[in-house]
Formats: C-alpha cells, sequence, structure tokens
C-alpha cells in the first residue's frame, strides 16, 4: 500500500485543506476510505465518483480484471492532478483511493470524494480529476474473459501515449493525443 | 572461483536497469516472470532515451510498434520523448504503455 494523507494547504478562510491518496490491492470503502476524509462542516457538497469493473466488453463476459501500477510514480501523478485541482477549483479536501491487483466484477477500481463549499467546484473537480488520471496516470488494466479467450491489456483512448502524429505537448511536458472516440 | 563479474559494465557501455509494466513486461519477459525490469546495455557516448529505445527495438523487434507508443519515465517524470535525454547510470529508467487506469 502506498498513501499520501497530508495537509495540502490552508485556503483564504483558513481552512486545512486535506489531501489523501492511497494505491493498495484493499477493497476501497466508499465510506470510511472517501466520505469520511473529506467530509467538513464548512462543505455544502461532497461529489464523489465511483469506478467499478463491469462484466462485459463488446459482447464478451469479463470474468475479472487486473491492475498494475508503478506505484510511486501513480501516487506522484495523481498528486500533481490533485495539487492542479486544488490551486483551480474552491474545494476543500480531496480523496482519491486507487485499487491495484484483482478487482472483481461489480466491485470499486477508484474512487474521487472532493469536498467543496458550493457543489459546482466539487462536481467540475471530480470529472477534471478521473478524465485526467485516466489519461496520465500509469497504471493498468488486464480484462479476463469467461469464455477462455485470451486476456487483453486495455488502454485508454485518452491514454497519455507518445506518438509522433497530431500530438500536442502540454505544460506537464505529458504528450497528448485525443483520438475523440470512445472504445468503452 | 570464477572472475567475472557479470553487473561490471562492458568496455564502454553504461548498464541501465529499465523497468517494464503491463504489455510491455509480458512480451518481453513471459506472462508469468516474477522479474519486473531488463538490463540495456548503452554506450557510454550515447547513454540516452532514444537509445535505449532503440537498442529494446533491436533486441525485442517483435514489441517494435508498442514502444513507439509507449512514454519513457526517467526518475518517476514523463520525459518528453522528441527530447533525447541524458540517462545517468542511478536513474530510474521505465517504459510506460498507454495506460488504462481508472
Amino acid at each position: 500500500m502506498s498513501t499520501v494523507d497530508i495537509i495540502f494547504d490552508k485556503n483564504k478562510d483558513g481552512i486545512d485543506r486535506g489531501l489523501y491518496i492511497e494505491v493498495s490491492e484493499e477493497p476501497i470503502d466508499f465510506k470510511v476510505g472517501g466520505y469520511n476524509r473529506v467530509e467538513d462542516d464548512n462543505a455544502g457538497a461532497i461529489s464523489t465518483f465511483l469506478g467499478t469493473t463491469r462484466n462485459n466488453f463488446k459482447g464478451k463476459n469479463v470474468e475479472k480484471l487486473e491492475y498494475e501500477a508503478y506505484t510511486p510514480m501513480a501516487v506522484k501523478e495523481i498528486a500533481k492532478i490533485c495539487s492542479h485541482l486544488f490551486t483551480t477549483y474552491n474545494i476543500l479536501h480531496i480523496a482519491v483511493l486507487h485499487r491495484i491487483g484483482t478487482v472483481p466484477i461489480g466491485e470499486a477500481s477508484i474512487l474521487i470524494a472532493i469536498s467543496s463549499a458550493h457543489r459546482h467546484d466539487s462536481l467540475t473537480a471530480v470529472q477534471y480529476a478521473i478524465d485526467t488520471i485516466k489519461a496520465t496516470v500509469p497504471i493498468w488494466k488486464k480484462e479476463y474473459y469467461t469464455d477462455g479467450t485470451m486476456s487483453v491489456w486495455k488502454d485508454n483512448c485518452e491514454s497519455c501515449h507518445y506518438t509522433t502524429t497530431k500530438s500536442t505537448l502540454n505544460n506537464d511536458g505529458h504528450d497528448h493525443q485525443h483520438s475523440g472516440h470512445n472504445k468503452h | 572461483m570464477s572472475t567475472t563479474d557479470t553487473t561490471t559494465d562492458k568496455p564502454n557501455t553504461i548498464e541501465i536497469k529499465c523497468l517494464l509494466f503491463a504489455k510491455v513486461k509480458e512480451m518481453i519477459l513471459g506472462e508469468h516472470s516474477k522479474d519486473d525490469s531488463v538490463i540495456v546495455n548503452l554506450p557510454a557516448n550515447k547513454c540516452t532515451t532514444h537509445q535505449l529505445i532503440s537498442e529494446l527495438k533491436l533486441k525485442y523487434p517483435n514489441i517494435s510498434n508498442l514502444l513507439d507508443v509507449c512514454m519513457v519515465a526517467v526518475n518517476l517524470e514523463y520525459i518528453d520523448r522528441s527530447n533525447d535525454l541524458e540517462i545517468k547510470k542511478r536513474d530510474e529508467v521505465a517504459i510506460i504503455p498507454p495506460v488504462s487506469g481508472g
């Protein structure tokens, strides 16, 4: 298990803003792992995203998913994204938990919970967080099928990957290509 | 006793340990390998990220296309693959195939 559990900073009203990041093989507990970590009497909203493993892909039944991470870099990349969220949105606390190893069908692989005084900030921040995590954080999933056909390493269509054409370089030095279609 | 130390760099080459993940790891080391890295010998006068990719393509031509879309990370930071960055012996180098977290 690899975690970050810090006070990121104080907001303009002097409230400590907490950041919790976890990459581990532990099942994700929505309340203890996420909700409890971001709840705050100063918050008027807690926005969450829970990514769960789906039982099918293109008509094939999925048996399970296996996640692998370059854990120290994954934590660092998630921290970078959270740092961006803290400086961009008027939010209070962030918790991001990514499960790795075997994740059975129907269970959560990722939880993002963000609190804010007003809903718009945390809703927008959660959307940005999951989109960016899927594109840049070095974590991979492999799908295993019930029909015994060969398991497949997936790649997110928005994934951070190198290409010599049509690429644009963002200010983090990431090379992104957005293909504009959705394989999922 | 053998006096050969296999960990010693060959003349004018530098051994770089390269971390592998997901499909790249599986294609190079096999599906059930417990290892997660390969050693690549790079010329001392051209110990760079471009040279690393070239050497990997030479050694593993079956994943040449996959290597073309991988990112390279040095000391936990993505590097711009269009830059030919110098690698030092103790740098942590990783090949990052297209990611699929979340």
